[in-house]
């Protein structure tokens, strides 16, 4: 909600910044704020049962939307560019060039933090510490960075998918909510932990949904996304792909 | 199954994926024995615990108590038919008083349902008297000592009044004086006419303890007998120090 | 079994029955906020038996909610029953569709069955919102009744039941199982308990519970939908009260939604609606940091109200 928010203010302002080259901008914005939520605030109760951590965001996420709808109020906004609109046809098949450029986008991301969490130092720490955080400190993994920079992350990319959404979707305050349990249902599909899991349950789960809103009807999306969802976890708790990095 | 057989396990297997932690194990346990279950580390002891106590499933065998077969059980059914066991890493209930604690074994376990509340905390009373924990009845568990919270363990299983109960690993972490009061306890129930399995990587309490003693190693039982006769077997040897020191007849008595 | 349960349960009844008195005294507005309250105060009553006993926490417990409202409202208008048939049967269906999702969901564990019960609520809004006997998301309407004070008193008798009710379970085997249940799943089991039936059970008794309180919400309001009755927000605040009141004792939900209701009445008298909600949100992180077992061990004097025990625990938590 807040990478839209920052994409469609940098749309509207004087800039005209087109909304795909605002994404770095969205991203790292949010990125600080999230890091700065983790290391200050939801570091505090980590120790504690995982309600704590639940309650705790939930109680975040009500304060920073409903600041949201009372410095920017509930209107709804939207960014259109030249070629929201325009699709191009390939093998009879009619696509969006905004989608195409989404998944283009999506792919790329995702090829990047799995690199990053394979490759790079911070990844490994991210990994290490997800493993046993006693041993990742006595390795010398400062912990409560790791926790914010991870979070960071997830923030940053959360930022990345509103400001791509903010092309396709209406821009409200309260847009996060929709994509809360697909996210959840993505993520348990995937498999909790697996970056290129997620990429894969993404295009797998959108292909159920779509098929659901053809046999059910559109309204059914958030059924069809509930089924999924207890499907998976009743059945494949570890996702689709099946490794057990939970 | 003879009269003398309390617990049998015919045939028991369990693979996790591939990885084979029993394998196709046979075992009889004498009413009122005390067995003493060892091996190194990864040998399936507590595996096959968890088999015999339900937690887990067999992949295949039998697992029979007084005749009736346990392979599918529940482990609170199990729990009710008179076999308990302790957990290697004890788990205790933190936010209960200790008194609640085992109350919890005498209300749920094989007299439980026909006990009121009242007689339950008498039942449970009882049972830390006999552990040595009755000073302490009225802690919170997570107040307890390691040694406090193992004896609290054994306390729980003893409330259920069970024929039979498996301890796994009840020493670890003790000192050698905790150990001795811990050996006491043991022959304290053994004398009551309780049938035990004990599970131990400290010798000195196993040796001392067990009539008989069954040898685990890569899932499979490698030796049984007496305690002084399985110590000096080979296969025991190589099993623990390998094979270089099989040879050697050492005396493995582990004092 | 516990000395201070019976004096605060007992205190806590008192006060509901002063309450009973009090309708004739008041203006409506004040009976609207207290009849409020009360809905509030059942559904934390009722989350505690899962959430508080049981120790398994429930996001879709506004589930039951909507469901008995939906219940309600279905039974009045197609079935013509009078309201306390269609309470009754509101309170049966709260607690079969509790015991019948709850058969599955239960097997799961900590943040699974968190994830699962949200799902369960989003995805139960976004179904009753497709049927057209339901109204298909433009809601419900129910026969108007316009004598708040009968609700009131509907809703104070849910409560002051709902207690007793938590009172009964906290002092039986039940409640006691679900408290092993709740410490250490794995040893309650070996002890003889079995976890899947209790947990169940309780479920089932939170459902029912809940059930209730939307059958009356509805014939309350006359008029409900979706995303009213089957708003998330019921379900973290239900929560919250029962943290702060205290989770697993008998009366501390109806208390802690006494606290935080009064705070975030004073603060949403004050001006607009969405600085209501900030301060929900800025309170829910409060609690969750500084107040995990909620304010009865400082009122006990288990816990001091100093800085530096404050301090401890926090550390305690912390990374």
């Amino acid at each position: 909600m807040l990478g839209a928010y920052v994409t469609y203010w940098l749309f509207v302002g004087p800039l005209h910044l087109d909304p795909f080259l605002s994404i770095p901008l969205a991203m790292g914005v949010v990125f600080v704020i999230a890091y700065v939520l983790q290391r200050y605030v939801v570091n505090l109760v980590i120790r504690a049962p995982i309600l704590a951590t639940f309650l705790l965001t939930f109680g975040l996420a009500i304060l920073i939307t409903n600041l949201a709808l009372l410095f920017w109020s509930s209107d709804i906004r939207s960014v259109t560019t030249a070629y929201s609109g325009g699709n191009f046809e390939v093998a009879g098949l009619v696509v969006p060039w905004v989608k195409l450029i989404t998944l283009g986008l999506a792919a790329l991301l995702t090829l990047g933090l799995s690199l990053f969490m394979a490759k790079s130092k911070i990844g490994r720490a991210i990994r290490a510490t997800s493993m046993d955080i006693d041993a990742a400190r006595l390795s010398g993994v400062n912990v409560a960075r790791i926790y914010a920079l991870t979070f960071a992350i997830g923030g940053a990319l959360a930022a990345a998918a509103g400001s791509l959404a903010s092309v396709s979707y209406a821009i409200t305050p309260t847009m996060g909510d929709s994509f809360l349990v697909r996210s959840f249902v993505v993520s348990v599909l995937g498999g909790l932990g697996n970056v290129t899991g997620a990429l894969v349950g993404g295009i797998v789960y959108g292909i159920i949904e779509s098929f659901g809103a053809l046999v059910f009807g559109e309204g059914y999306k958030d059924v069809v996304a509930l089924v999924v969802l207890l499907l998976v976890i009743l059945f494949r708790p570890y996702g689709l792909i099946g490794r057990a990095t939970v | 199954m003879t009269a003398d057989v309390i617990l049998s396990l015919r045939g028991v297997s369990k693979h996790f994926g591939g990885l084979v932690a029993v394998d196709n194990v046979d075992l009889d346990v004498q009413r009122g024995a005390i067995l003493g279950l060892i091996g190194p580390n990864g040998a399936g002891k507590t595996t096959l615990i968890s088999l015999i106590s339900g937690t887990e499933r067999p992949t295949s065998g039998s697992i029979e108590l007084e005749g009736v077969d346990l392979t599918r059980s529940a482990p609170y059914a199990i729990a009710r038919l008179g076999l308990a066991r302790t957990f290697q890493i004890v788990k205790p209930f933190p936010n209960l008083l200790v008194r609640e604690n085992v109350a919890v074994g005498a209300l749920f376990g094989r007299h439980g349902s026909r006990r009121s509340a009242r007689a339950a905390f008498a039942a449970a009373d009882e049972v830390l008297e006999r552990v040595g924990l009755a000073s302490e009845a009225g802690k919170f568990a997570s107040e307890l000592t390691l040694a406090g919270r193992k004896r609290l363990e054994i306390a729980k299983a003893l409330a259920t009044d069970p024929q039979i109960i498996l301890l796994d690993e009840v020493m670890a972490g003790l000192n050698a004086r905790e150990i001795d009061d811990a050996m006491t306890l043991l022959r304290g129930m053994h004398a009551a006419g309780m049938t035990l399995v004990v599970v131990e990587h400290v010798m000195k309490a196993i040796m001392g303890v067990s009539q008989r003693i069954v040898v685990m190693h890569q899932g499979r039982i490698i030796a049984q007998g007496a305690p002084a006769d399985v110590v000096a077997e080979p296969s025991v040897i190589e099993a623990y120090l390998g094979k270089r020191y099989a040879g050697a007849r050492t005396d493995a008595g582990g004092r | 079994m516990r000395a201070g349960r019976v004096v605060t349960t007992a205190v806590v009844l008192a006060a509901l029955a002063v309450a009973a008195f009090l309708p004739n005294h008041l203006n409506g507005n004040y009976v609207h906020i207290l009849t409020l309250f009360f809905t509030m105060a059942i559904l934390a009553q009722a989350w505690n038996f899962i959430g508080g006993f049981a120790g398994y926490v429930s996001f879709g417990n506004v589930t039951f909610f909507g469901t008995g409202a939906y219940a309600c409202a279905y039974a009045m208008n197609e079935f013509h029953w009078p309201f306390f048939v269609a309470l009754a049967f509101a309170i049966l269906v709260g607690g079969a569709l509790a015991l019948v999702v709850g058969a599955p969901i239960l097997r799961l564990r900590g943040h699974y069955f968190a994830i699962a019960t949200l799902g369960l609520g989003i995805g139960t809004q976004a179904l009753v919102a497709q049927v057209p006997a339901f109204g298909q998301g433009s809601g419900m309407t129910l026969p108007l009744n316009s004598d708040f004070h009968f609700f009131y008193w509907t809703m104070l008798a849910i409560l002051a039941a709902g207690i007793i009710v938590t009172y009964l379970v906290a002092n039986s085997r039940f409640g006691f199982a679900l408290a092993a249940i709740r410490e250490n799943e794995e040893a309650a089991a070996a002890l003889g308990i079995n976890t899947a039936v209790a947990k169940v059970a309780a479920w089932g008794v939170s459902g029912a519970l809940t059930g209730a309180a939307g059958a009356t919400f509805a014939y309350w309001t006359s008029f409900i939908d979706p995303s009213t009755v089957f708003d998330l927000n019921f379900n973290v605040q239900m929560i919250i009260m029962t943290i702060i009141g205290g989770a697993g004792t008998v009366a501390g939900p109806t208390i802690g939604a006494a606290i935080l209701y009064t705070i975030s009445e004073y603060l949403g008298s004050q001006s607009i609606s969405p600085w209501h909600a900030v301060a929900l949100g800025a309170i829910i992180v409060f609690v969750v940091i500084v107040l995990p077992r909620g304010i009865m061990p400082y009122l006990t004097g288990r816990r001091m109200w100093n800085a530096r025990a404050i301090g401890d625990q926090l550390r305690a938590s912390r990374i």
